[in-house]
C-alpha cells in the first residue's frame, strides 16, 4: 500500500467559526494507480491531497505513506518526505518565477543536493519527454498556462517521486492543452510507473482515470474502478 | 539556492536598489565620519604633543616633590639622543617666581624654554623669546606691563643668581586662563642661570614621524628602551600618562563617533527590515510552493537570510567605494568652515586636518552592516520558515 488514510478529518477554524472540510475519510492507494478524487467545489478534494502530502495536518485520523505516519512528522520531516517521495502539480502558481523552465524542472533535484550536471541532464530529459526542451531557458512569465503545467509535471518526472499529487491540474487550461497534459500524465503512469492521485472535477480527466473516488461534504460517497 | 536568492533580490529592482543605496550611504557615511574622527583626533594629538612632547623625562615622583626639587642635570639629553637618535629633545625648566613691576608684584611660574624650539613655538605662538621675558597676557595686565617695560624677578630657593631685571619681550594668550595669570617664559639659558645652572625640570622628547594617535605602539617601545637606559631616579612618561585627561578625552570622542555610526546602522536595519518584510508579504504563495516541493523550514529561513545578506553586501560594497573616495579626499587635507574652525581652535584643533582610516574601522563598519542585516532578516525569515504550506498556497495578497 502506498497511501492510506484512516478516519481522516479536517476542521478549519476561524475565530469561533468551525468549517469541517473532511469528515472521516478512509482511502487506500496502491503503487502505480492513476486515481482521481472527484467532487464538487468545497467537497474536500484539495484538503485531502494536502493532508496526504503533509502540507497540512489533520484534525483527526491518520495519514500513512508506505510505512511512514505522515501526520506525526515534524514540519521539517514532512518537507523532507515531500522532497524525496512526493511530487506536486497545482492548479496554478506551480513554478518559481525567477527560475527558467530547466531550473524549475531541476529544482527538487537541486534541493536534494544532486550535482548540477546530473540534475540538469535529468531535468532536460524530463522537459524533452514533455515536448518542452526548446523552451528550457524561458522563465514562467514567458510560457503559456499549459506550458507551465507541463514544466511542473516535468519537475515531478525529473524527481521520480513515489507519488504525484495533482490538484486540479487542468482547471486553467483550454481543452486541447488539458487533454495533452492528461495524456502525458497517463503515459508517465503507464511507462514510468509513477502513482498519480489528482483532485479534479474535469470530466476529460475523469475519463482517463483508472479509479475515481467521489467526495461530497468531506465524505467518500462512492468509488468506481475501471 | 544562491542563484535563487540573488534573482529574488532583483525582482523588485527599484526597491532593492533603493535599499542597497541606503546601506551604501550608511557605510559611506560611517567611513567618512570615522575618517573625520581620526583627522580630528590626530589634530588634537598633534596640538597636545607639540605642547607636552611625545615622551617626557622627569625625576621620579615628580608631582609629589616641590618645584625646586624636580630638577636634574641637563646633560641627560646626550643619553636620550644615544638611545633615540634623531629625536628632538628640548629641556624645560620650571621654577616658582615672584615677578614685580613698579606698583605690584605677582606670583608666577617661570618656564625656561629653548628659543626656536617646538615647545616655544607651540606655547608662545611666534612671540619672540630672545628679547627678554614673555608674560601671559593676564599677568601683564595685572602688572600693568607692556612689551619694552622692565620687570623684576625673584626666584626663591634658587641654586643660581636668584633674581634679575628683564625687559618684557612680548605677551601671550594661553588656552588656560589660570595658566596665563602666572605665565612667565624665559630663554632656557637665562632661566637656568637664574634658577638652577645646568639643570632642567623636564626633557621633552619629540619622536620623528610620530604624527598620529594610532602610533602609540612606537611611543611605548621608545619609552621602554629609554627607561632601561636612563640612570635611577628618573622616569619616562608618555604624553597620555603626563596628561591622562587629554588622552581620555580623545578616546571618548572616538567612542562617541562609533556610537553615531551604530545609530546610523540601526536606522539602516529598519529600512532593510521593511524591504525584506514587504518582499516576504508579496511572496507568501511562493514560499508555500517552495515548502510543498520539499524545502525545509531551515532552508527557507536561510533563503531569506541569504537575500538580505546579499542585498547588504551589494550596498556595503558600493558604500566602501563611496566612503573610500570620501576618505581619500579627506586624507589629502581639509579645513573646517572658518566659524567652526575658530571655535574649535580654542580647544587645540589645527586649521587643516587629514582624514585617516584604519583597517579595524573598515572591518567595524562592515560588521555593523552585517549586524544590521542579521537583525533585519531575523523576523521575516522566522515568519517565512513557519508558514504552513497549505495556508500559504491559498494566500491571496490583500
Amino acid at each position: 500500500m502506498l497511501v492510506r488514510t484512516q478516519n481522516l478529518a479536517k476542521i478549519y477554524r476561524q475565530g469561533k467559526v468551525e468549517t469541517p472540510a473532511l469528515r472521516g475519510v478512509d482511502l487506500a492507494v496502491e503503487a502505480g494507480e492513476f486515481t482521481a478524487v472527484a467532487g464538487p467545489s468545497g467537497s474536500g478534494k484539495s484538503t485531502l491531497l494536502h493532508l496526504i502530502g503533509g502540507l497540512d495536518l489533520p484534525s483527526e485520523g491518520e495519514v500513512w505513506l508506505e510505512a511512514t505516519r505522515v501526520d506525526r512528522l515534524s514540519r521539517a520531516e514532512r518537507a523532507r518526505l515531500r522532497l524525496y517521495k512526493i511530487g506536486f502539480v497545482f492548479q496554478a502558481y506551480n513554478l518559481i518565477p525567477v527560475l527558467t523552465a530547466l531550473e524549475n524542472a531541476a529544482f527538487v533535484l537541486e534541493l536534494r543536493g544532486m550535482p548540477p550536471r546530473e540534475r540538469n541532464r535529468r531535468a532536460h530529459e524530463a522537459l524533452q519527454a514533455l515536448g518542452m526542451a526548446e523552451l528550457a531557458n524561458r522563465r514562467p512569465s514567458e510560457l503559456s498556462g499549459g506550458q507551465q503545467q507541463r514544466v511542473a509535471v516535468a519537475r515531478a518526472l525529473a524527481a521520480r517521486p513515489r507519488l504525484v499529487l495533482a490538484d486540479e491540474p487542468t482547471a486553467n487550461l483550454d481543452k486541447k492543452t488539458g487533454l495533452r497534459l492528461i495524456e502525458t500524465m497517463r503515459r508517465l503512469n503507464r511507462e514510468a510507473g509513477m502513482t498519480f492521485v489528482f483532485a479534479t472535477h474535469d470530466p476529460r480527466l475523469l475519463e482517463h482515470a483508472r479509479r475515481v473516488v467521489w467526495l461530497e461534504d468531506g465524505r467518500v460517497v462512492g468509488e468506481e474502478r475501471r | 539556492m544562491i542563484a535563487l536568492a540573488w534573482r529574488n533580490l532583483w525582482r523588485a529592482r527599484a526597491r532593492s536598489l533603493l535599499t542597497a543605496g541606503v546601506v551604501a550611504l550608511v557605510v559611506a557615511l560611517g567611513l567618512a565620519l570615522l575618517s573625520f574622527t581620526w583627522a580630528a583626533v590626530n589634530g588634537y594629538f598633534a596640538t597636545f604633543t607639540a605642547r607636552i612632547g611625545h615622551l617626557v623625562v622627569r625625576v621620579e615622583n615628580y608631582e609629589k616633590r616641590p618645584l625646586v626639587e624636580r630638577v636634574f642635570p641637563a646633560g641627560t639629553r646626550a643619553e636620550v639622543l644615544r638611545v633615540l637618535p634623531g629625536a628632538g629633545v628640548e629641556g624645560r625648566l620650571l621654577w616658582p617666581a615672584l615677578v614685580a613691576g613698579e606698583r605690584r608684584s605677582e606670583p608666577a611660574l617661570l618656564t625656561g624654554l629653548e628659543p626656536g624650539g617646538r615647545l616655544a613655538r607651540s606655547l608662545l605662538k611666534g612671540a619672540p623669546l630672545e628679547g627678554g621675558a614673555v608674560l601671559g597676557r593676564a599677568l601683564a595686565v595685572r602688572l600693568q606691563k607692556r612689551p619694552g617695560d622692565l620687570v623684576y624677578l625673584y626666584l626663591p630657593e634658587a641654586l643660581g643668581e636668584g633674581s634679575g631685571l628683564l625687559p618684557v619681550a612680548a605677551t601671550v594668550e594661553l588656552l588656560e586662563k589660570n595658566e596665563e595669570r602666572a605665565f612667565l617664559a624665559l630663554p632656557l639659558a637665562t632661566a637656568s642661570r637664574l634658577a638652577a645652572p645646568g639643570m632642567v625640570s623636564e626633557l621633552v622628547i619629540f619622536l620623528p614621524g610620530v604624527v598620529r594617535f594610532s602610533q602609540q605602539a612606537r611611543l611605548e617601545l621608545a619609552q621602554r628602551r629609554l627607561s632601561a637606559a636612563l640612570p635611577g631616579g628618573l622616569e619616562v612618561l608618555r604624553w597620555d600618562q603626563t596628561v591622562p585627561g587629554l588622552s581620555g578625552m580623545v578616546r571618548v570622542f572616538h567612542r562617541m563617533m562609533l556610537l553615531f555610526v551604530g545609530i546610523f546602522f540601526l536606522l539602516a536595519a529598519l529600512i532593510l527590515l521593511n524591504t525584506v518584510y514587504l518582499s516576504l508579504s508579496e511572496r507568501v504563495r511562493e514560499f508555500g510552493l517552495l515548502s510543498a516541493l520539499g524545502m525545509t523550514p531551515g532552508r527557507v529561513f536561510l533563503l531569506v537570510y541569504l537575500e538580505t545578506l546579499m542585498l547588504t553586501l551589494v550596498g556595503a560594497l558600493l558604500g566602501l567605494l563611496l566612503g573610500g573616495a570620501i576618505h581619500l579626499r579627506l586624507a589629502r587635507g581639509f579645513a573646517l568652515p572658518p566659524e567652526v574652525a575658530e571655535s574649535y581652535a580654542e580647544f587645540g584643533l589645527p586649521p587643516v586636518l587629514y582624514g585617516e582610516l584604519h583597517r579595524q574601522d573598515v572591518l567595524l563598519v562592515l560588521l555593523f552592516a552585517l549586524a544590521a542585516a542579521l537583525l533585519a532578516a531575523f523576523w521575516p525569515a522566522f515568519l517565512a520558515a513557519r508558514l504552513e504550506p497549505a495556508r500559504a498556497l491559498r494566500y491571496v495578497a490583500a
